[in-house]
């Protein structure tokens, strides 16, 4: 079971980082919207979303670190220094 | 030499032309800021092309009327001494310096490069974290560092800049590594700084990281760099490098800075920045792995240009930019990493985010300066 767990895992990052490329694509015509909603409103569908945020990815500023997380942790908290406290020596070996 | 590989988009510029380079494949980017107010290509990203032509010999470069798109034909990655190269202030040196730690162990010469501008700003890893994380990545990969360095000589802040550093890069070939263990964290070392302010600034630093950090390990040092005169660079400013030292040489980095003033906003106070600089150290021990998440994208490469052989490393959460990377390295050199996400035998031990391990082999990339020597 373990094994099947990690199986499903390991396909979906491998997915995740090549599922897309990069290249340019053609398919950037706008004649596969969604259907319409009320004659207002497009309905996103999936490769839509991906499209959008593809797009909006496209132009950001390029920079190499982690971005800071939305929420950061706060450190100072007892529970949450508990993470990591066996990253450091202090913490417990193997 | 292959077809033209076209691209949209500004983002990830340094990749392409990174990639574009070793694999000698012509690059195109279009659409880049086409729909911006500001369309074209930046001050800084020019300037970054420059720095390429002054490493290369014979590349040929054109940029359309408008900026929107550039076509970039490598060609042979020169390198050598002498190289002096005024960086754009917009960006800190450490945009610039990771091109050339991408670079320089495959120039036909020996690098060895003076980059001026900003030292330490706000969004790039700066001259000290890489200092201090990113030349140990290299230097795992080929083993012995004769003449690897890099030179603080004087900081710089944004906007105006005024900083130095020296680079060396010796020639040597890559290494299959396979990296596993991350150790356990056994020091915690930075520096603070503050030019054009009080000194008083680089001890409240000092201070507000200390109370973070030392709730964890005892072995916290964190110098005060204050400099004068010619050293301090243009404008004023201070802030705070932090980086954790492992038992397996793994180093971990994180930086923060104050903002640049301007009118109408309250200026940086140094607690906060020096808070702000140990959270975001231990946000990237959280992430953890054998690698700081900033330079998983230069092992990446290091791991897939060197001899072929099967390469390992285990390493956080991959960065959006790494991931980008990964696919990039996909486009141009047409290899795939086989990517697994770790299960832990051990659940007792707190070791924070999940870890992934990242597995390739290399291409055996031949290096122009060493098979011809």
């Amino acid at each position: 079971l373990a094994y099947q767990e990690r199986q499903a895992t390991t396909v979906s990052l491998r997915k995740l980082v090549y599922g897309e490329s990069n290249l340019a694509k053609d398919s950037d015509d706008e004649d596969d919207m969604g259907g319409e909603l009320g004659g207002l409103f497009r309905k996103v569908n999936l490769a839509q979303g991906q499209k959008l945020e593809e797009r909006s990815l496209r132009n950001r500023e390029d920079v190499s670190r982690f971005p800071d997380p939305t929420h950061q942790r706060d450190w100072k908290q007892e529970h949450v220094r508990d993470l990591i406290r066996d990253c450091f020596v202090t913490g417990k070996w193997k | 030499m292959g077809e033209v590989i076209t691209f949209k988009g500004s983002n990830f510029l340094r990749q392409r032309l990174i990639l574009s380079c070793l694999s000698g494949r012509s690059v195109r980017v279009t659409e880049i800021r086409s729909a911006d107010t500001e369309p074209g290509l930046k001050e800084y990203e020019v300037n970054l092309i420059r720095l390429l032509d002054k490493l290369t010999n014979g590349s040929r470069i054109v940029v359309s009327e408008t900026g929107t798109s550039l076509l970039f034909q490598p060609g042979i990655l020169v390198g050598g001494g002498g190289i002096t190269h005024e960086c754009c202030v917009h960006r800190g040196i450490g945009y610039y310096l990771e091109v050339l730690l991408a670079l320089g162990p495959f120039c036909k010469k020996p690098l060895q490069c003076v980059l001026k501008g900003v030292t330490n700003n706000q969004i790039d890893p700066s001259v000290d974290a890489i200092k201090a994380g990113g030349l140990p990545v290299l230097k795992k990969f080929i083993l012995v560092d004769d003449g690897l360095e890099l030179r603080v000589d004087r900081r710089g802040m944004p906007p105006a800049g005024g900083g130095q550093v020296t680079f060396k890069c010796p020639l040597r070939k890559l290494r299959p590594q396979q990296i596993h263990d991350a150790g356990k964290i056994k020091k915690v070392r930075g520096v603070a700084f503050a030019l054009r302010v009080s000194p008083a600034m680089s001890n409240r630093l000092v201070d507000a990281a200390k109370g973070v950090l030392l709730k964890f390990l005892p072995d916290v040092y964190i110098t005060t760099d204050h400099c004068k005169g010619a050293n301090s660079g243009k404008s004023p400013g201070f802030g705070l490098s932090l980086w954790a030292e492992t038992t397996s040489g793994v180093v971990y980095t994180s930086d923060a800075v104050s903002r640049v003033a301007s009118p109408g906003e309250a200026p940086s106070v140094p607690e906060s920045i020096g808070e702000q600089a140990a959270f975001r150290l231990l946000e990237e021990i959280y992430r953890g792995g054998c690698v700081d998440s900033t330079f998983q994208n230069q092992a990446a490469l290091y791991m897939a240009l060197g001899q072929k052989d099967i390469s390992k490393c285990t390493t956080g959460p991959l960065s959006e930019y790494t991931v980008h990377f990964l696919r990039h390295i996909k486009d141009f050199l047409g290899l795939t990493y086989k990517l697994e996400t770790r299960q832990e035998e051990d659940e007792e031990l707190r070791l924070g985010a999940s870890k992934v391990d990242v597995t390739c082999i290399g291409i055996g990339y031949s290096n122009l300066g060493i098979t011809t020597v």
